[in-house]
Parts: C-alpha cells; structure tokens; sequence
C-alpha cells in the first residue's frame, strides 16, 4: 500500500468474543486514527465489523499502522481485510437512489438467491440486507442503491425503475413472497397516518360475499335487484347505489347480518399496534357503516367515514342513503381532507387497500400497500400476498421479536 | 352572521353575548371546573355550543358555563330550529352498577313517596313513559317496572328530575356506581342480554321539547345529564382564537371577525354515523378546515 494514503478501510469477520470491538477502536485510537463509518454485526455468535478510519493526522507510518492493524487478526481470532479507500468514491456517492425492499413471507430455499439474482442482473447493487424474521415465516429488509440501474436503449432512470418494481413483484409472487418497495427518502420521512380501504383490506373476501348474497337473498321478493359485474367491493358499491331495495329492513337485522362479516386474521392487534406506536388511523369505507363501527368500538381509531341507511323513527331503513354518499372516486377527497386536517402531507401517509378501483385514492401517498390484489398490475409499493394484515409491520421495519412483544402485551 | 343552508335547514354561525344564554341543566361541577382551567388558556375555540333561536342551550352547557365564569363577554353559538323534526330530543339513563340487590333500588323509590308498578315487558313500559311524562322506570334482568311519585313530591318536569337525583345520590351513597348511558341503547337487545344481575337501569322521564324551553326560560334548571339532543347538523372546528374573547371587541366587530374567518375555510360536509377526531358523530356534520 502507498505510503501517501491515509485512509484505510478495516473489516473483519470471525466468532464474537466478549470485548473484541474495544480491542479494534481501541488500537485504532493509539494510533491517532478517526473512525469515518462503521458498521458492525453480531448475529448468533458471529461477529462481523468494517471500519473506514481517517490516519491522516497519525504521526504513525501507514505501514506500521497496517501491521498493527493486522496483528489484531491472531489476538482476536479474526480474518481482516484491510484496502486503501478512496474517499472520493464516498462523497460523489449520492444516497437519493436508495430504496427500501422489504421481502415477506413463508420461508423456503431460494428467496434470498433469486431476488439478489434480479437486482445483479438489473446492476442494482445491495448496500444492506437484515434478517427481520426467520423461521416458518420470513421476512427480510433490502436496501438498494439504483443509481448504476441497467437501461435499455432510450429507456429513462425513472422508467426502468418502474419497470424493476413490477418485474419484482412478479418475481415475489411466483415465489409467494409478499414485496414492498419503498423510496428510502420516503422511507425515513417520519409517517403519521395510517388509511385503510375497509373492504378492500381488512374484511375477510369470503365473509363479505357471504354478506352481500344474504343481503341480496333477504330482498330477494323485491324485483329489480341489480346484479353486478365484478368483485365483490363492486357489489358492495352496488348496493350502496341501490339502497332502496333494502327498504324495510330493520337495524336488528342488519346488525345480525353484520355478525357474518370476518375482520382479517389481526386487524384489531394492527390498528392497536399502530396507535401505540403514535399513529393516526383512518378507516374508509363506501360500503355501509356497520362494520366500520363495530372496529371504532372494539379497537378506536381516529377517523372512519363511510354509508349510514337512513332509519325512520322505528329503526327501520326507508332505503336511502344518508348524503353525502362515499364512492370509491371521493375517497380521495375524503384523504385529502384528513391530510389538511391534520396537517401532514401524502409523504407522511402509509394507505392499505387492494389497489383496485375501489382504492385507487391509496396510490398518491407516501407508502402504499395492496393486500391481496385481485391483478398482479397494481401500482402500488408494495403486494402483501396473504390476509395477514399484521405483515405491514414488517413494511415499517419492526421485527418479529417486536411484534411478538407488543401481542403479548 | 354566517348562514347554512342543508336540506331546508338553516344554521346560523354567530357570536353572541353570554349573558344572552338561558340553560336548562345544571352543571356537573368537575367537569366544568375542569374546562374553567382548561379555557383559562384558551387557544381557540373548537367548536360552537348549539342554541335555539331564544338562546336556550342545547348543546354546550359547560362551554357556557365556563365562559361565564371566566367573565368572557361572548361565545360562538350556532342556532338552529329546534322543533325541526330532524332536531331530536332523546335522554340520559342511568345505569346503577354494583348493587347488593334490587330491593335496595325499591327501598330508596319507596322511602321518597314513589310507587312502583310492574310492567310486562319494555315495550308496555316504553309507552306507559310516553303518557306520564313525570315517571320514570326501573329495568332489572328482564322485569320492567313504572315508578310514580304523588304531585307533592313531582309537580312538574324539574321535581320529577330532582328526585331522579336524590335516588341517584342516595345510591351512590351505598357504595352504587353510576354511569350514564343514551336511552335507546337501554332499549337495544343486545345490551338487555348483556346486562348483569348486579345492575339496574333507571329510566328517566320523557320531558318534551316545550318543557326544555318554557323551563330555561323560567330560568329553572333540570338535574344534570337530563336531555341529550340529537342536532340534524353539527359545524365543526370553527376554531375561534382565545384571544377574541379577552379583547375589549363590540359584538358587531367579533361577528364581523367571526365571519372573515369562516368565509376564509373550506367546508366539508359528511352524513351522520362519521367518526373524527376519535369521537363517533351521530349526527350529520359540517367540517370547517383550511
């Protein structure tokens, strides 16, 4: 190594031993030396540390100091590296291009090997990968540095970064992982809201079709009952938009209806975390207020707007709806509204829904995320392919061992 | 004055003299203590307290009751039509918990002059309330009971409510704990297949509308926690600056203030059954914001 260069990068691997990172700093500071960056690691005994240390001020030759350096490799019962490092490479690095990845599902072979394969062939470098849960379930955390992405010819950075995300998130379906994108910017910028498409992401699909035929049978003297094409948030709208048919029904039997509809598996656990964790809750629905209600009582949030039946003084619905009516298209008003209320901007919000039409609103925020999509196309950040709603945890960067401790609680 | 108009319904937005205000229910003294602290302060208030178009305060008795107290010399009000049929008169029952037995409910209705009559189920009950206006009722496991007191002792809307009172007080006493609790949840299956047999629901008497108005503008007040009304449509935070109701204002340059600062927001507007700022909203609502 040249005489002249002064800055050193130090890594080092091998089994933890008590003290082992004080008897590193420790001769780094006899020398004179600045510690510029590290990162060290110590994971199921393993230990594993890198160091860029500033010499430049050490009245200590470089080659003594690569020698003393080197001799903590047997004292330790380490393998060291030690390179010449350019600063250089550091300051012109910029970290606007990073993006967060998060990986979650059931574990199986492969997972890590096929999604670094991608980013390899795609010349996205990985600057850091942690393990968030292991076991019968998985769920890893990525972050990627896209400034070198591969480009096909006349192909702009922010294209092919749109294509790469989709690209992954077929990749993660076919090997059933559920993947979250996130811009790192974003990422950091402190979230304070957190929006739920009601029926979109936290009612059981089966349950509310269940829901939606019982009602449909329950009028099923009247004439004229409009069938619907497409999923069932769809019917869900339709029924909405032809409440008259519901005329006559009683809030007794509403309410027994309602008993059929199934919250995903660890909605109320979700909104309860997430309100510990300081966040604001929104609940949308263009479907009817029963539900929202029943998860207002039992789990309390912030803010949930959706349809009420109109009721005569007995209780009964006259079969309209009180105005104004929530659509999918004034959910993003409704967004807005809450933003301005609180202040905070679409940076700051995370939106759950299934990216469809009936939560569209949750694309424009700053992390979105679709559960279980009925296409593969959504333009969300991120898919989570199973109803487990607690998995957009991971997305916020808790670990298993977290979310173990706050169930418990 | 700032005015809405909502499906026939007119809400006029304005600021008015608090010595203007007639109440019809007392106070709890810790709650309104507590908001006399909490306005001493005060940054700006949220909401406006809902009066009729005499003054008579229908929602917003502590707010009133504070500003009073502090010596403010006006308060933010919205009027609206009260006998509307969508402006709805509904009542506080008592929910009595923890209660030995249900003779010592009966003991303490007997020992004040009442008498009680057995009721086959909720609903004989409900329309036996509707035609005597000064009795109350008892709801214990599945037994309904009407209880009436002779004129001496309720002669009018605001006995019958002081006696409701007496027996709340005379319970509590016995180590009996109270909450209050809307009168159609009372009626609710669900919460009758819910209900412990360790408590008692006392019904309250179904004043009128006329008895709330003539009564506050006697200057007489019921018991508190007496009615609770259902408003067709409630403005939200308005938030008008604490610091109006310190400065020496004339009512016409507060109002004309008041005005510049609605005109100034954006409106929303939800149907009922919403819920904001944590809080479940029956009725349907108007959202200022910026």
């Amino acid at each position: 190594m040249p005489q002249e260069t002064r800055m050193i990068s130090f890594s080092a691997i091998g089994l933890y031993t008590p003290g082992v990172v004080a008897r590193i700093t420790g001769k780094i500071f006899e020398m004179n030396g600045n510690i510029v960056d590290v990162e060290e690691n110590c994971r199921r005994g393993l230990f594993s540390i890198f160091l860029v240390v500033d010499f430049t001020a050490s009245p200590i030759e470089t080659d003594h100091i690569i020698t003393a350096l080197k001799g903590i490799e047997k004292e330790a019962d380490l393998k060291i590296i030690l390179a010449q490092y350019d600063e250089k490479a550091v300051t012109v690095a910029s970290r606007s291009e990073n993006h967060l990845v998060t990986i979650i599902g059931v574990d199986r072979p492969g997972i890590i090997a096929k999604v670094s394969s991608f980013f390899h062939s795609k010349s996205i470098l990985i600057e850091k990968c942690r393990m968030i849960a292991r076991g019968r379930f998985f769920s890893m955390e990525m972050v990627i540095d896209t400034r070198k992405i591969a480009l096909e010819p006349g192909q702009k950075q922010t294209e092919s970064l749109n294509a790469m995300k989709k690209e992954l998130k077929l990749l993660c379906t076919d090997i059933d992982q559920s993947v979250v994108i996130q811009s790192e910017n974003i990422y950091r910028r402190n979230k304070k809201l957190v929006v739920f498409d009601v029926e979109s992401s936290l009612v059981q699909h089966r349950s509310l079709k269940h829901f939606i035929d019982r009602i449909r049978d329950r009028v099923a003297t009247q004439t004229g009952v409009p069938e619907s094409d497409g999923g069932t948030h769809n019917q869900m709208q339709a029924l909405v938009d032809n409440a008259r048919f519901l005329k006559g029904l009683s809030v007794q039997d509403f309410e027994k209806l309602n008993e059929i509809l199934q919250l995903n598996p660890g909605t109320i656990e979700l909104i309860k975390i997430l309100k510990s964790m300081g966040f604001k809750i929104a609940l949308l629905s263009s479907g009817f207020n029963f539900l929202v209600k029943k998860i207002f009582e039992t789990a309390g949030v912030d803010y949930a707007f959706s349809n009420s039946l109109e009721l005569d003084e007995n209780g009964i619905t006259t079969g309209r709806i009180e105005e104004p009516v929530i659509t999918s298209d004034t959910k993003s008003d409704i967004l807005d509204f809450i933003m301005s209320t609180e202040n905070i901007k679409p940076d700051q919000v995370i939106a759950v829904g299934d990216g469809s039409q009936s939560s569209h609103f949750i694309e424009n925020v700053g992390l979105s995320i679709a559960i279980k999509p009925e296409t593969s196309n959504t333009k969300t950040d991120g898919v989570i392919t199973s109803d487990k709603v607690l998995n957009v945890l991971y997305c916020l960067g808790m670990t298993k061992e977290e979310l173990e401790n706050y169930t418990a609680e | 004055m700032f005015s809405i108009e909502i499906q026939k319904l007119k809400l006029s937005l304005e600021i008015v003299p608090v010595a203007s205000l007639f109440s019809h229910e007392k106070v709890i003294k810790q709650s309104a203590n507590k908001l006399i602290l909490e306005f001493k302060n005060l940054a700006s208030l949220q909401n406006p307290i809902i009066v009729e178009e005499n003054h008579v305060i229908l929602d917003g008795n502590h707010r009133a009751y504070a500003f009073r107290a502090l010596n403010f010399k006006f308060i933010p009000v919205c009027k609206i039509d009260y006998f509307n049929r969508r402006t709805k008169l509904r009542y506080w029952f008592r929910l009595l918990d923890n209660l030995e037995n249900i003779d010592l409910v009966q003991n303490t209705i007997g020992s004040l002059g009442g008498t009680l009559h057995p009721q086959p189920d909720l609903g004989t009950l409900k329309k036996e309330l509707e035609k005597n206006c000064l009795a109350c009722g008892i709801q214990f496991r599945n037994q309904y009971t009407l209880v009436d007191f002779p004129e001496t002792e309720a002669c009018d809307a605001v006995g019958a409510y002081n006696l409701i009172q007496k027996i709340q007080d005379e319970l509590s006493d016995r180590d009996v704990t109270l909450s209050y609790i809307p009168c159609n949840t009372a009626q609710q299956e669900k919460f009758c297949a819910r209900l412990k047999p360790d408590q008692v629901v006392l019904w309250t008497p179904r004043i009128t509308k006329q008895m709330v108005v003539d009564t506050a503008k006697m200057k007489m007040v019921f018991a508190p926690k007496t009615t609770r009304h259902v408003i067709p449509v409630r403005p939200l935070n308005v938030n008008v600056p604490g610091q109006w109701f310190r400065e020496n204002l004339t009512m016409e340059e507060i109002n004309r203030r008041f005005s510049a600062l609605l005109k100034e927001k954006r409106m929303k507007r939800f149907s009922p059954g919403m819920v904001l700022d944590g809080r479940y909203y029956e009725e349907e609502l108007i959202v200022f914001y910026r």
